[in-house]
């Protein structure tokens, strides 16, 4: 069974085998948390919406049709819970000030002589930048693909990579 | 198993998570990103820099080869004026009018090349 696709593992958890849904959990668990830590950069939060995203994904299984990639739909899953988890939290609020802060000139971490390392480079971001900047160099999804995932028209997909890029240039002094 | 209200999570899924690998360190795959991401700052940066050069290094390469070609008549335009009638008639020849054409079109193609340097990366972008 381990090396069954996402695919066949869904229809033998959707006819009962709860152990070919063990096998997907553990297959995407790690990548999925990784990318909501980077998000959020906030490990318990990501871990708690990550485990939130499989039970909802374990609930929600008949309506995977299997149109794209498993992964991508735990992706879409996983910041939806996570940007409820945010909300539930208060943490959005504290996170998005935090960053208001930095854009004014004030940054926390990022200087423009500092080596940029990931978490410099991501606490200059927005939340939807982050998401499309992640998904585009972390995961390898097209502008088109980011958009289906964090349900975003794909012309705002590439304003967010283009203002994160350009950000990351100006924070950082980077040039040719 | 799904179809009913049975939606609760299994235990060994709930033990799943609880023994769930450490997922914080990575440094592989982060520095992977951030090279991603700076390669593209990097090559952004560079279409910058030749969206504000590009047009123009285009445009002095076209007038100074415009100017070279152009050189032997321009040499020639005192003699020219003092004979213009013999130089008019000359011109009107259709191998006189073929090697004045190249001049011209290769200062039009100059004022493209411009234009298209200047055009054509605004509409590349990303």
């Amino acid at each position: 069974m381990k090396e069954a696709s996402d695919q066949a593992l869904v229809a033998l958890a959707l006819a009962g085998q709860t152990s070919a849904f063990e096998l997907l959990v553990r297959r995407h668990q790690l990548a999925v948390r990784r990318w909501l830590r980077r998000l959020g950069n906030d490990a318990a939060l990501a871990d708690d919406a990550a485990q939130d995203a499989f039970v909802h994904a374990w609930r929600q299984l008949a309506a995977f049709r299997g149109e794209g990639s498993f992964r991508s739909w735990l992706y879409r899953i996983a910041y939806c819970q996570f940007l409820q988890a945010l909300r539930s939290r208060r943490s959005r609020q504290a996170l998005q000030e935090r960053l208001q802060h930095e854009e004014d000139g004030e940054p926390l971490v990022a200087d423009c002589h500092a080596t940029p390392d990931l978490e410099r480079l991501l606490a200059i971001l927005g939340l939807e930048e982050r998401a499309c900047l992640l998904l585009s160099y972390g995961e390898g999804y097209s502008h088109a693909e980011i958009g289906d995932l964090l349900d975003l028209p794909l012309g705002t997909v590439k304003s967010h990579l283009r203002r994160g890029v350009l950000r990351i240039r100006e924070r950082f002094g980077i040039e040719v | 198993m799904m179809n009913g209200n049975d939606t609760e999570l299994p235990p060994k899924l709930a033990a799943l998570f609880r023994e769930a690998p450490e997922a914080s360190q990575d440094p592989a795959s982060d520095e992977a990103f951030v090279q991603a991401v700076l390669r593209d700052v990097r090559r952004h940066a560079r279409a910058q820099l030749w969206r504000e050069t590009g047009p123009w290094l285009l445009a002095v390469a076209g007038i100074t080869i415009a100017s070279w070609l152009l050189l032997p008549q321009l040499l020639a335009l005192p003699s020219l004026i003092a004979s213009w009638p013999d130089a008019l008639l000359s011109s009107l020849r259709v191998g006189e009018a073929g090697s004045k054409l190249l001049p011209a079109a290769v200062l039009l193609l100059a004022v493209l090349l411009q234009f298209l340097g200047d055009w054509l990366p605004r509409r590349w972008q990303p």
